[in-house]
């Protein structure tokens, strides 16, 4: 099958896009369907259609005018067009940014947060391994060598909790890992100066700044 | 007047020139806890020690706080969720959430018996007592968004107000319920005031207008049930656009955090609704020194702040030098 015309590549990068700033699942359906039907190839339309309405959720939650509700509405539109297009991916074509491996730490619950994190990690064209609440040392630096991981996030919304953070960075330093991996953290009751404290490598105050941290600590790896 | 007549006072609306100091939240610390052997996690279950780690901090800081339970989990445990009992640092959390459908949903009768629910009502009776000239004793109840979000998880309730409104409405109304039920009870067991604490229902997760719609009209209902009661609503995180609305729930003090001004907060809030804040939990109480929570506190006054509080719950882990420097604000003017 040829590639789609123009006009009508971009009629459905347009709709793949809008379907999901204006938070609409079926419409997400309907031009993944047609992208597959047309055979434009997957990877685009995941990144040129439905990663690029993300982006403008992403302005729009910035600019308080969208808030978490539409946030995970939005991410329910975008995850129904990648899963039907999933199993048209070439494999290697995907630009793949660096491997993150993130999660709430131990003793804390919150994800709401970490979750937006994950998503926009993810739609920034990141491998992002999510091991969701209450994660403790031992199985942030397991994921993280079995997946050969270049950042750790972690995540806390308690006083108590974040204290936690610590705990990994030492654990990391310890296993002689701590060269390799770099940690950013986030959350609530977190900071700058408190990111800097626990052995952090970088601190992010919300999820698109996360990105922007994420892609400078690859960009320091290689360099 | 004693400390407890002046904070009532206050509330009444009957002010005076004397700075006053109060948390409606939760304001128990590790230090004070241990120092009265009432560590958590056994002072969540024990109503003996739960009085006493709830008196702890008035007696060895003199910050007002009596407010009993320590978490936000009390409502979602009686009503069927699995819980962490904690540490001697961190509150009980909720580890999974109830799959159930909203409508499918029913508070249990006899929820007033369940989990650590007849714990606190007994240390309330016990506090009602030892605490009767010495400051108010207050029940903290949890808002029915949040009460929401706890048993069915903050994700699936928060994309329900976009797919399924008129049914989180309704579940809403049946966790309003819970609310009155418990409010009643604890003003039974003797305590002085009531907290309605909704941080789920912030600014940093919800608009202004979601938050009219989906959280405002079942406080309203809680609040409308404590008639002639000194309450509070407390809510986390960024609220100015929800100020506009906070009249309208009926509340007669709004709590908040530091990320709204106090002098805008109250020219918001209007005549009808007290402010009570605004010293910054984790800058100045467990991370900045005396000087810096004196400070804090005295901005606080001098924009207008009618009752003087930690933004948002006193960090377990802070030091009880910096309680009393919130304390000496209110003496030494």
């Amino acid at each position: 099958m040829n590639a789609p015309a123009t006009s009508e590549r971009e009629e459905i990068l347009n709709g793949l896009a809008d379907s999901v700033w204006k938070l609409d699942p079926a419409m997400a359906t309907q031009f993944a369907q047609r992208a597959i039907d047309t055979g434009m190839d997957a990877y685009e339309a995941i990144n040129d259609g439905l990663a690029k309405g993300m982006m403008v959720v992403s302005g729009k939650f910035d600019r308080r005018e969208y808030f978490v509700p539409e946030l995970l509405r939005a991410a329910k539109a975008m995850n129904t067009g990648i899963d039907l297009l999933k199993p048209y991916l070439k494999v290697d074509a995907t630009t793949h940014k660096g491997t993150v491996v993130i999660a709430t730490v131990k003793g804390d619950i919150h994800q709401i947060g970490k979750n937006l994190v994950a998503l926009m990690l993810r739609t920034a064209g990141f491998t992002v391994h999510d091991l969701g609440v209450n994660c403790p040392a031992e199985k942030y630096l397991g994921k993280a060598k079995e997946e050969n991981a270049d950042i750790i996030g972690m995540s806390a919304l308690m006083t108590t909790t974040m204290l936690y953070m610590e705990t990994v960075t030492r654990e990391l330093e310890q296993q002689g890992m701590r060269e390799r991996i770099r940690v950013m953290v986030g959350g609530a009751p977190v900071s700058e100066a408190f990111a800097k404290k626990v052995g952090a490598d970088r601190y992010a105050s919300h999820a698109a700044m996360a990105v922007q941290v994420a892609k400078e600590l690859v960009a320091q790896k290689v360099a | 007047m004693n400390t407890k007549e002046r904070i009532l006072a206050t509330l009444r609306g009957e002010r005076s020139n004397e700075r006053v100091v109060w948390v409606p939240t939760v304001g128990v610390t590790v230090e004070a806890m241990k120092q009265v052997d009432a560590s958590w996690p056994e002072s969540h279950w024990d109503p003996k020690k739960l009085a006493r780690a709830a008196a702890s901090t008035y007696e060895l800081t003199g910050v007002p706080c009596c407010t009993v339970p320590f978490c936000l989990t009390l409502e979602g445990e009686a009503l069927g969720c699995p819980l962490d009992k904690g540490t001697g640092i961190t509150q009980p959390q909720i580890m999974e959430h109830l799959e159930t459908g909203f409508d499918e949903f029913e508070v249990p009768e006899n929820f007033l018996e369940r989990g650590r629910i007849p714990a606190v009502l007994e240390a309330i009776s016990l506090l009602a007592a030892s605490q009767r000239n010495v400051q108010p004793v207050n029940m903290k109840v949890t808002g029915p968004f949040t009460i929401a979000c706890a048993v069915f998880g903050a994700e699936r309730v928060l994309l329900a107000t976009i797919e399924e409104p008129e049914a989180v409405k309704r579940v809403m109304e049946k966790m309003a319920q819970v609310g009155i039920a418990l409010s009643h009870a604890a003003l039974k067991a003797g305590v002085d005031t009531i907290t309605l604490s909704d941080p789920v229902a912030s600014g940093d997760l919800l608009s202004g207008d979601q938050y009219a719609e989906f959280a405002r009209p079942y406080e309203q209902k809680v609040f409308a049930a404590l008639k002639g009661v000194p309450t509070s609503l407390h809510i986390c995180g960024y609220t100015k656009d929800l100020m506009p609305h906070i009249a309208s729930t009926g509340t007669r003090s709004f709590s908040f955090e530091e990320k709204v001004e106090v002098r805008d907060a109250k020219q918001i809030l209007g005549d009808d609704v007290l402010a009570i804040g605004n010293v910054a939990p984790v800058r100045a109480l467990l991370n900045g020194s005396p000087a810096d929570v004196l400070r804090e506190a005295n901005k606080c006054f001098e924009d207008g702040i009618d009752l003087l509080s930690s933004g948002c719950a006193v960090p377990p882990l802070t030091k009880l030098e910096n309680l009393r420097a919130m304390a000496d604000a209110a003496r030494t003017h």
